[in-house]
């Protein structure tokens, strides 16, 4: 049986995860960085990843009995991400390959997101709808490669919510708290928010202003939140709808942190229905970065026979995009979790 | 000036006039089900928005409401300025219903392979449209069909907007671009530049600045930092990048920092 490392440090999250040959994860550990106050900076995160990292990587490699030789390979984000944390678990696979003479295989974050999702579902070609703090992508595969069907143009959808939740006083991350004031604010009724679809496109920048400026002049802040994250999540299911008619798949998965708000899984769900199409929404436990989805991914690319990556050609790429990746390794397996 | 209508056809045994007749169901896209029609006793296409169950019901009857209505008008300018788009024939926003000339052809993004020289005359009724002031806010293969004669008609403006902007306009660009890259990789950029063609020669003076543009919305979506650098970058930074500096932490802007630009 062969066993690969998957390692995450794209933002807040520092994690290690092992998964085996036959999809069964033996450990996943993650350590995820909560800011005093604000936002993420971005030097202190990267701190913080330094200070978890060998103990995270170290319990993931204990909790699955194996020692770090043992190891067929080791994944690791190499970006879309914060430069500095990238750096950290770069930097750290590069050193664990070169000592042990373990292959790495570079991935893509995005990619990974959207992999796990698939992996976990059980669905061979579905479409894809990753909503994070940085992403709000709605995806397919498509000759050899995760496209690009909608996006937003501006933000992104967790980064809208987030920043609304800063500006109003509420602790990061704002997504979990916003969803729980919606939950009072629905009776209140939808105060009329920008909505901006541009074909299978969105924009979230003109509803965060108008947002922001409802508060401001005194509406309620359960109000506020329930229009915003209604607005906000109706533009992304009708542009997943688009999507889904536009390239005919049969299936729909979400994937990203903000997968996790049960509102938003609710209105895919219905979107789904509607079509016909089956629908999966990655495993709360799944939706945040970890580990696991990027030992997914190498697991994908080494059974596939994809090349690993020379440790000294390994650098982070903080702006890569999911179609920036070639996808021809995919495998039709099914991921245990439990 | 009634017999202009010519004679009204023959109805149903009861003697009641079908003011419309609504037929099989033709097509079902994301927000509407297109039934086949006649409008006394002339073939028509009947467009009719569905409810969402998925978004707050106030929030599905005014965009139902407000895109009937809104389509209805621009089919109705696009058409006065000679663009080839099905003729808005009774609109009924409370209904949620458009009734349109029948238009038979196949959809773009089934022809795409040998459509070269079509993507050109594509470019043309796309320049049309916007010389006539309309904006169409979901152009991609999906919404151009191509009628037997190889005429290329415009349909669905549910998102189309009045407008003259570059911003508008460029999205139109890009999302046609878009599809494009989307449906057949490989002919992308042929068929795109063959749509431009076609696009500049009708549009004229400044084509070639919605093109930029839609290279701009494109740059700007790909990430918020890159927009993110060239707003709110201090000054510092900003001839620091000048003489050529990376920042090789610039993905600090795209998380975090959307409105607080203080973390360098």
């Amino acid at each position: 049986m062969r066993y690969w490392l998957g390692i995450e440090s794209t933002a807040h999250t520092f994690g290690a995860a092992i998964l085996s040959e036959s999809g069964q994860l033996l450990s996943d550990e993650r350590d995820t960085y909560v800011p005093p106050a604000g936002g993420l900076q971005p030097r202190e995160v990267a701190r913080h990843h330094t200070s978890v990292a060998p103990s995270v990587i170290y319990s993931a490699i204990k909790k699955a009995g194996l020692h770090p030789s043992e190891l067929a390979g080791i994944g690791v984000s190499y970006g879309p991400g914060l430069g500095p944390c990238l750096r950290v678990g770069v930097a750290l696979s590069r050193a664990v390959s070169a000592y042990y003479g373990i292959p790495v295989y570079p991935v893509n974050h995005a990619v990974a997101h959207v992999e796990v999702a698939r992996l976990l579902s059980g669905f061979e070609d579905p479409l894809s709808v990753y909503v994070s703090g940085g992403n709000t992508n709605i995806v397919a595969w498509k000759e050899g490669r995760y496209r690009v069907f909608g996006e937003t143009l501006d933000i992104a959808v967790g980064n809208l919510l987030d920043a609304f939740a800063r500006q109003v006083g509420l602790q990061h991350p704002g997504g979990p708290k916003i969803e729980k004031l919606a939950m009072t604010g629905s009776s209140l009724g939808l105060l009329d928010l920008p909505y901006s679809v541009k074909g299978q496109d969105v924009s979230f920048s003109g509803l965060l202003t108008a947002a922001l400026d409802a508060f401001r002049s005194g509406e309620k802040l359960e109000r506020v939140a329930y229009s915003l994250q209604e607005t906000a999540f109706a533009m992304i299911a009708e542009a997943a709808e688009r999507a889904l008619v536009h390239t005919g798949k049969t299936s729909i998965v979400t994937a990203g942190g903000v997968a996790a708000n049960s509102r938003f899984n609710q209105m895919m769900v219905s979107v789904a229905q509607e079509h016909g199409a089956a629908f999966f929404a990655v495993p709360l436990r799944m939706a945040g970065d970890n580990g696991a989805m990027i030992a997914s991914v190498a697991m994908e690319m080494a059974v596939s026979g994809a090349k690993p990556v020379d440790p000294e050609e390994l650098l982070p790429k903080p702006k890569l995009r999911i179609n920036d990746t070639e996808v021809g390794w995919r495998v039709n397996l099914r991921l245990r979790v439990a | 000036m009634i017999s202009t209508l010519g004679t009204l056809p023959e109805h149903e045994s009861d003697g009641t006039i079908d003011f419309l007749k609504e037929g099989a169901v033709v097509a079902r896209g994301a927000e509407a089900v297109l039934l086949e029609g006649e409008l006394l006793g002339f073939p028509v296409v009947i467009k009719r928005r569905l409810p969402k169950p998925y978004r707050d019901s106030g929030l599905d009857y005014r965009l139902r409401f407000n895109r009937t209505y809104e389509e209805g008008r621009l089919l109705a300018k696009a058409a006065r300025a000679g663009v080839s788009v099905p003729l808005p024939i009774f609109i009924d926003p409370p209904t949620f219903t458009i009734v349109e000339s029948r238009v038979r052809g196949r959809i773009l993004k089934d022809v795409t392979d040998q459509a070269s020289s079509l993507m050109k005359f594509v470019g043309v009724q796309l320049a049309k449209l916007h010389l006539s002031g309309v904006v169409h806010g979901d152009f991609t293969t999906s919404n151009v069909l191509v009628d037997q004669s190889g005429t290329p008609f415009i349909i669905d403006f549910g998102l189309g907007s009045s407008s003259t902007g570059l911003e508008e306009r460029g999205v139109d660009l890009l999302l046609m671009k878009k599809s494009l890259e989307a449906n057949a990789p490989s002919l992308a950029k042929q068929l795109f530049s063959d749509f431009f063609e076609g696009y500049r020669e009708t549009f004229g003076e400044g084509s070639d600045d919605v093109l930029r543009r839609s290279g701009e919305i494109e740059k700007r979506g790909r990430y918020y930092a890159e927009r993110a650098f060239e707003r709110d970058l201090p000054g510092y930074l900003k001839s620091w990048k000048a003489e050529g500096g990376s920042l090789h932490n610039g993905a600090l802007w795209h998380q975090g920092s959307t409105s607080q630009g203080e973390e360098i």
